[in-house]
């Protein structure tokens, strides 16, 4: 436990180093998300609500998914391809803790840091919005708990589709086709009651939905309690699914792996 | 070697080496017809819900998405390749290999990566035009298309000069990748509308970074025939930043290192 927290510590450490950087990052996903907004005020010029979303509801919804995108989204898959193509896998193997576990402290360290940075400037506009946001209810709880779930999930999900990288020398084709799929079926562009019938019911059983917007609308009040009890049950089990998932395919892909490039 | 001759052996190069990873190809080629395919997909659950946005209608909007589209994938066949790979080239001191070549760095390394097959993406867009065209009466100002193309090239231009402005600061700063992410997130945005803006945001997006026009104004030609204010903008700021683009070049390459070659 100590390396992880130590790793914890380092990442932490050097995204400080790289300031810019990092502040560059948040606004990578706040551009797109602030002319989705100037897109949607104009089209809410002309009725008073879409798909069950008023004007502010559907502009705290995509302020909740600026929030919580750079947490959720699958990006642990980068670290692991990339270990795995250049060799520096090997490395890591040979030290005395588990490559998961430390992907996981890096996972941690980094969703930490994004929550920070996103916050200083969410957080404000959001309480100025709709301060109903920060009392304490049964569905800021629920949410805080399908938030760390969805964490898992994501975490569970990316790195099994890093370790494809076992297979396959180069990933970075399947790796833009994820960036493009997940933030649409995750629900970062449209909430989810945009979307037509059959493509709804598809989502809802898939887990990209548990990853994003499902802890969005929780958070936002807008699932009553005991769909979100069902959500929570829902993404339990899509985290044992992911968990089984990615310890298959780190066993297989380790007995593959040939240290290529080390 | 004549320009002509050695961008003509780069795209050779280019071509050879891009089949050798077909796979690959067609698998980028299939993600940009569903990244349209999801465009499409979107406008039309918004449209299914509201009649008009900042008056575009559907069909307007869809075609704005072909024209953001076909301007981006302009860019990404002949200069995005190259220009992505700067950083790394300047960061393991891989760039002595343009300073040492009897042509020009900046354009050397601009046109590295040209990928022409990266056209055929255009294939999809144009067949929906085409159907919009056919199927929903949109109606075009096709005699205008020599005088769009022109002004297209121009929004290219632009995403040209943001591009290589953000990497070449790589000679200066180690990380470069979260800013050449911002510019093309930012540039990414040309398919809304220019009447969506006011304010701020209004000044922001023609004229501090003309987002707003790298798409809409050759769409409004299309659509309408005019627009020529836009057009001279467009045009005004895409001179401006190849020359600033140019300077920054010259003046920041001095500081490469070759630190790690």
């Amino acid at each position: 436990m100590k390396a992880e927290i130590q790793t914890f510590k380092n990442v932490i450490r050097e995204t400080a180093i790289y300031r810019s950087n990092t502040v560059a990052s948040f606004l990578v996903i706040l551009v797109p998300i602030l002319f989705l907004l100037v897109f949607w005020n104009s089209a809410f010029d002309t009725v008073e609500s879409i798909g069950g979303y008023s004007r502010n509801q559907l502009f705290a919804y995509y302020l909740l998914v600026v929030f919580l995108q750079d947490v959720l989204l699958i990006r642990v898959n980068y670290e692991i391809s990339g270990d795995v193509r250049s060799g520096r896998l090997s490395s890591y193997l040979l030290r005395p803790f588990g490559y998961i576990r430390h992907c996981f402290s890096v996972f941690m360290a980094v969703s930490s840091n994004a929550l920070l940075y996103t916050g200083f400037i969410v957080i404000p506009i959001l309480a100025l919005m709709s301060p109903e946001f920060f009392r304490l209810t049964p569905a800021l709880c629920i949410g805080a708990l399908s938030l760390l779930l969805a964490s898992l999930i994501s975490f569970c999900f990316g790195s099994c589709f890093g370790c494809i990288s076992f297979w396959f020398e180069d990933i970075s084709s399947l790796q833009t086709g994820l960036g493009i799929f997940v933030p649409i079926l995750s629900g970062a562009f449209l909430p989810m009651s945009f979307f037509p019938g059959w493509l709804k019911g598809l989502l809802e059983v898939l887990p990209f939905r548990y990853s994003l917007s499902f802890p969005v609308e929780v958070l936002s009040g807008r699932i009553d309690t005991f769909a979100s009890l069902n959500g929570l049950i829902i993404q339990v089990f899509w985290v044992i699914v992911g968990a089984i998932l990615l310890m298959f395919t780190w066993s297989k892909g380790k007995r593959v792996y040939t240290a290529y490039g080390s | 070697m004549s320009y002509r001759k050695a961008i003509s052996r780069l795209i050779n190069l280019s071509v050879r080496q891009t089949f050798e990873h077909r796979s690959n190809l067609y698998l980028n080629l299939t993600l940009q017809v569903i990244n349209y395919g999801f465009l499409i997909l979107f406008i039309e659950i918004i449209f299914s819900r509201v009649n008009t946005v900042a008056g575009w209608s559907v069909d307007e909007m869809q075609l704005l998405g072909v024209v953001s589209q076909s301007s981006a994938v302009l860019y990404s066949v002949f200069f995005s390749g190259g220009i992505s790979r700067l950083q790394e080239s300047v960061r393991t001191g891989g760039f002595d290999y343009f300073l040492l070549k009897p042509l020009d760095a900046q354009v050397h390394c601009s046109v590295s990566r040209i990928n022409p097959l990266g056209l055929i993406a255009l294939i999809g867009p144009l067949i929906w035009v085409a159907f919009l065209v056919s199927q929903r009466n949109l109606h075009l100002s096709l005699p205008l298309i020599p005088v769009v193309f022109f002004i297209l090239c121009l929004g290219v231009v632009i995403r040209y000069s943001f591009g290589l402005g953000t990497a070449v600061l790589s000679f200066l700063l180690t990380k470069v990748s979260a800013l050449q992410s911002l510019q093309s997130a930012l540039l990414n945005q040309s398919h809304f509308p220019i009447s969506m803006y006011s304010g701020w945001m209004r000044t922001f997006a023609i004229y501090m970074v003309p987002v707003a026009l790298i798409a809409n104004s050759p769409t409004l030609i299309l659509l309408e025939g005019g627009t020529g204010y836009y057009s001279i903008i467009l045009l005004l700021y895409s001179v401006l930043s190849v020359v600033f683009t140019r300077y920054l070049y010259t003046t920041l390459v001095k500081k490469y290192t070759s630190a790690s070659s």
